[in-house]
């Protein structure tokens, strides 16, 4: 299968590791996977910050480059959700919102591509270590990603899979949020994190790298062991 | 006069308020109406044997800490007096025979009849029509009902069919629904019962001849 | 003496919250307990995914027949003896509730909890008039007492502990200093009784209005209500325009959604079910019912489906409970009447975007509330409607310039490139100060993944 990859610019810039392990990933499962060189972002910064307009010329610029892709496959729930949205931003009946519908229909979370459209469990992954798993809102509430991921952890070789009551909690990210509103966005995180100490894990794995960020910034912070992990880094470890 | 012609412009306007907000909406891209639809046809939980629908309301009753107590055809007269025998309570008022307010804040228990019982959720309805006072159910701090068992139904549903009475003008102009003692968790969340009405309910099932 | 809440001083009212402990504590239980509930009673009713659709579907249906469904709900509550009136904002419906008190020459009156009789500074404007307003629900007393505002639409008086509670009721009701949670419910029950048998005048909300009947409901658990609208001889009852439903048997979805969502329960301890004047034959009630019809916004709200649907709200609470935010800050930290997911969107409707413009903000959209919402009401929707709104009216030069310049590098990859190579090059660029308050910062990677992309193809 022919795959476009839409990294994220957060990915891109800031965790390409994750973008780097998930065409690891994907070439494994048998994806010829490419990446459009015009790439940036998909706007959601702006949208989500109320800043339509601006969001809207990203979004155009998006569609532009994502246009005769076959799929597309995003390594982050959140601009997946944001993809979805696309077509509220344009006026009905405009070519801009048939364009942004039909890329809507085409693009897929990576985690959810894996499992639903290419139907791999076992990629022969390897990662010696206990992880938990921390749903990202915008995957679990906007795409209802939940089983999919726990699936694929499951079957990688020597890795535990502990159980997080606190894994569908918000950790406080929200893109702009974070910086808005860094004290409410970090108690919302400690108390997600309150937990986590006690289990005895290494890593918290998730499918988001905003996500990811703003986990380890705050265990970094707080001298912590647990690392934060991208799901493609561990199915893409061996 | 003027207070008169004020509420009509109110009234007037706030209607057309609506009109002009649902006009902007109809012409909003996108707009449809959405399929009608009523309470009435939302799948209920099936509907148990008449013999079932009184464990049901036991239970539900007993889950938010009513208490129930059955007796035979007839014998709800009875049943009372010794249940009211067993809590020693002396004072009592009767919701045939309205008391003053002096007086209800003064007894131990209030006695009334319940027109029907709901077994989804364990409820007592009560009707002005059939219990001149209501508050004997309110103001004491224990309300003991009488229930006939045949009066029970099974749900919300039924319930709200039978106190409709096809007209609203023949429906009782208060209807009261209870399921358990009064209660609040106000206070830090902690339940605590006969805030401001019984601290006890107690339903007498009657069986049905 | 501290400054009054407003929604003004989002973030200082926040930063507070989150420094005061017993707050912490208050917070955490209530909100933990309260969502742990709901989410029992959810998973104990398996009609519930219907029962929700369907309840959404009555309320669209009836917002776009709002005018029809009002004046036929009028129309039989007049002919049932009821006498009905309008007001068009919150200074209007407290004139007309002060008026029906001056020509009955009352001025001793209690009240049941309302939301909507917060939202309209009911007590305030009583009080003006020489009227005595008692609030009788526990919680509302408790924080009448206090001279605070709730701070839970369904809870209001969550942020205090019991011995806060204790030593106010020792301040104000000269009680012996107690910590026992029933010894302090029960100085309420004592206490209120007095005003109840005093009272001239009772004044409720409304949960639902039904068209069809004329008919207003009352939900409850303590029987305040049922004294409120029972005891006193006139009994007005206040309610926003959203809350008729079309028919009797629409109920059984509603009373399904509402206690569920708000405390677990499967049903409120009492449910009062008032039609009309009551008879002439009737012995109890009173000889006086007065429905008051409140716009104060809403209307405005109707034009748009996205806004429209926060009028099909129930004031269930559950949205609060579930919110990452409210979890963290409480309600008063929003300094508006209604607080949380849900006064967020309706605040800036009701009273303007102006002085409410931070509260769409205090969100990290992670959709918590739209899940938990009994009625369907696409919370974080309407937050970026109301952000891009308030984006497009008043939004800072700085913030518009910044994302301009943001907007511009992204729409080229050349100049995407140039300017994370030039953040790469001088790190201090990055607008990152407020994240390093409290968090580590990774910084770019050295080598971005397109730079691997192109090295490795």
């Amino acid at each position: 299968m022919r795959v476009s990859l839409f990294v994220s610019c957060l990915v891109d810039q800031v965790r390409p590791e994750a973008g780097i392990s998930a065409v690891k990933v994907l070439k494994q499962a048998g994806c010829d996977v490419s990446f459009p060189q015009g790439q940036t972002c998909c706007g959601q910064p702006a949208f989500n910050s109320g800043h339509l307009p601006e969001a809207c010329r990203v979004a155009s610029s998006f569609l532009e480059v994502f246009a005769d892709a076959e799929v597309i496959v995003v390594p982050s729930g959140s601009c997946a959700a944001m993809i979805s949205h696309m077509p509220s931003l344009f006026a009905e009946g405009s070519r801009e919102k048939e364009l942004a519908e039909a890329i809507a229909r085409k693009t897929h979370e990576f985690s959810s591509f894996l499992v639903n459209n290419l139907g791999v469990q076992n990629l022969g992954a390897r990662f010696a270590g206990r992880v938990v798993w921390h749903d990202a809102c915008h995957a679990l509430r906007d795409l209802h990603i939940k089983s999919g991921p726990r699936r694929l952890l499951a079957e990688v070789e020597d890795l535990e899979l502990v159980n997080w009551s606190a894994s569908d909690a918000c950790c406080g990210f929200g893109g702009t949020f974070a910086v808005k509103h860094p004290d409410i966005s970090v108690a919302i995180l400690d108390s997600k994190l309150k937990e986590l100490e006690t289990l005895g894990v290494d890593a918290v794995a998730s499918g988001d790298a905003g996500c990811l960020m703003q986990i380890e910034g705050r265990l970094d912070r707080q001298r912590s062991s647990i690392q934060g992990l991208h799901l493609a880094e561990i199915l893409a470890s061996r | 006069m003027v207070e008169g012609f004020l509420m009509t412009e109110a009234r007037a306007e706030i209607l057309n308020r609506i009109r002009m907000g649902l006009t902007a909406a109809r012409a909003e891209e996108g707009f449809c109406y959405p399929a009608e639809v009523s309470g009435e046809q939302v799948g209920i939980p099936p509907i148990p044997q008449s013999t079932a629908l009184v464990d049901i309301f036991t239970e539900s009753l007993e889950s938010v800490g009513g208490f129930v107590h059955r007796c035979g055809p007839g014998e709800g007269d009875v049943a009372i007096q010794e249940l009211l025998k067993e809590l020693q309570v002396e004072r009592v008022a009767h919701s045939g025979v309205p008391p003053g307010l002096e007086e209800l804040l003064q007894v131990e228990a209030g006695v009334s009849s319940a027109q029907w019982g709901i077994a989804e959720t364990g409820t007592i309805v009560l009707t002005s029509d059939e219990e001149q006072s209501r508050l004997v159910s309110l103001v004491p701090p224990i309300h003991v009902a009488l229930l006939r068992e045949d009066n029970v139904l099974p749900n919300l549903d039924e319930a709200l069919v039978e106190v409709y009475r096809d007209n609203p003008a023949d429906m009782s102009r208060a209807i009261t629904w209870i399921t358990g003692p009064s209660r609040t968790a106000d206070i830090e969340l902690t339940l605590v019962v006969g805030v401001h009405g019984p601290r006890q309910l107690h339903v007498i099932l009657e069986a049905a001849q | 003496m501290k400054a009054p809440l407003s929604p003004e001083r989002f973030e200082s009212q926040a930063a507070e919250a989150l420094n005061d402990t017993q707050l912490q504590d208050a917070l955490q239980k209530a909100t933990g307990l309260f969502a742990e509930k709901r989410g029992a009673a959810v998973d104990a009713c398996e009609e519930w995914d219907s029962l929700r659709e369907h309840a959404r579907l009555i309320k669209e249906h009836t917002l776009l027949h709002l005018d029809e469904y009002l004046e036929n709900f009028a129309a039989q509550a007049e002919a049932s003896g009821v006498q009905v009136h309008w007001a068009r904002d919150g200074e209007e419906a407290c004139r007309v509730i002060e008026d029906i008190a001056r020509n009955a020459n009352a001025t001793r009156l209690v009240k049941s909890k309302s939301m909507t009789t917060e939202e309209i500074h009911l007590n305030k404007a009583l009080q003006v008039a020489e009227i005595d307003p008692v609030e009788t629900d526990l919680g509302e007393w408790i924080i009448q007492l206090a001279g605070e505002t709730p701070s839970h639409i369904i809870a209001p008086a969550i942020h205090k502990s019991k011995e806060q509670i204790a030593d106010l009721f020792v301040e104000k009701l000269a009680i012996e200093p107690t910590t026992e949670v029933e010894e302090l419910a029960a100085t309420a029950r004592k206490s209120l009784r007095r005003h109840f048998a005093e009272a001239d005048l009772g004044v409720s909300g409304v949960n639902f209005a039904v068209a069809e009947t004329g008919s207003i409901l009352i939900l409850e658990n303590e029987g305040n209500a049922r004294m409120t609208t029972t005891l006193p001889k006139i009994h007005i009852a206040l309610m926003g325009v959203e809350k008729v439903i079309p028919r009797f048997a629409d109920l059984a979805v509603f009373l399904r959604l509402l206690p569920r969502s708000g405390t677990g329960q499967k049903i409120t301890t009492y449910q009062s079910i008032l039609t009309g004047n009551p008879r002439p034959s009737d012995e109890e009630g009173p000889n006086q019912i007065h429905v008051v019809i409140l716009d104060n916004g809403r209307t405005g709200m109707l034009a748009k489906a996205v806004t429209r649907q926060a009028l099909n709200c129930i004031r269930c609470g559950a949205c609060l409970n579930v919110c990452p935010v409210y979890q963290q800050v409480g309600g008063h930290a929003y300094g508006s009447v209604y607080p949380g997911p849900i006064g967020a969107v309706i605040t800036p409707q009701l009273t303007g975007i102006e002085k409410t413009s931070r509260l769409p903000f205090a969100s990290s959209l992670c959709g918590a509330c739209r899940d938990a919402c009994p009625v369907g009401i696409d919370i974080p929707e309407l937050l970026l409607h109301l952000r891009a709104e308030i984006i497009s009216r008043q939004s800072r030069l700085s913030a518009r310039i910044a994302f301009r310049m943001w907007a511009w590098a992204m729409v080229k990859p050349w100049r995407y490139s140039l300017s994370t190579n030039l953040a790469r090059a001088f790190p201090f660029l990055l607008p990152v100060g407020r994240w390093k308050v409290n968090r580590s910062f990774p910084g770019l990677a050295p080598n971005s993944f397109r730079k691997w992309w192109k090295d490795s193809s």
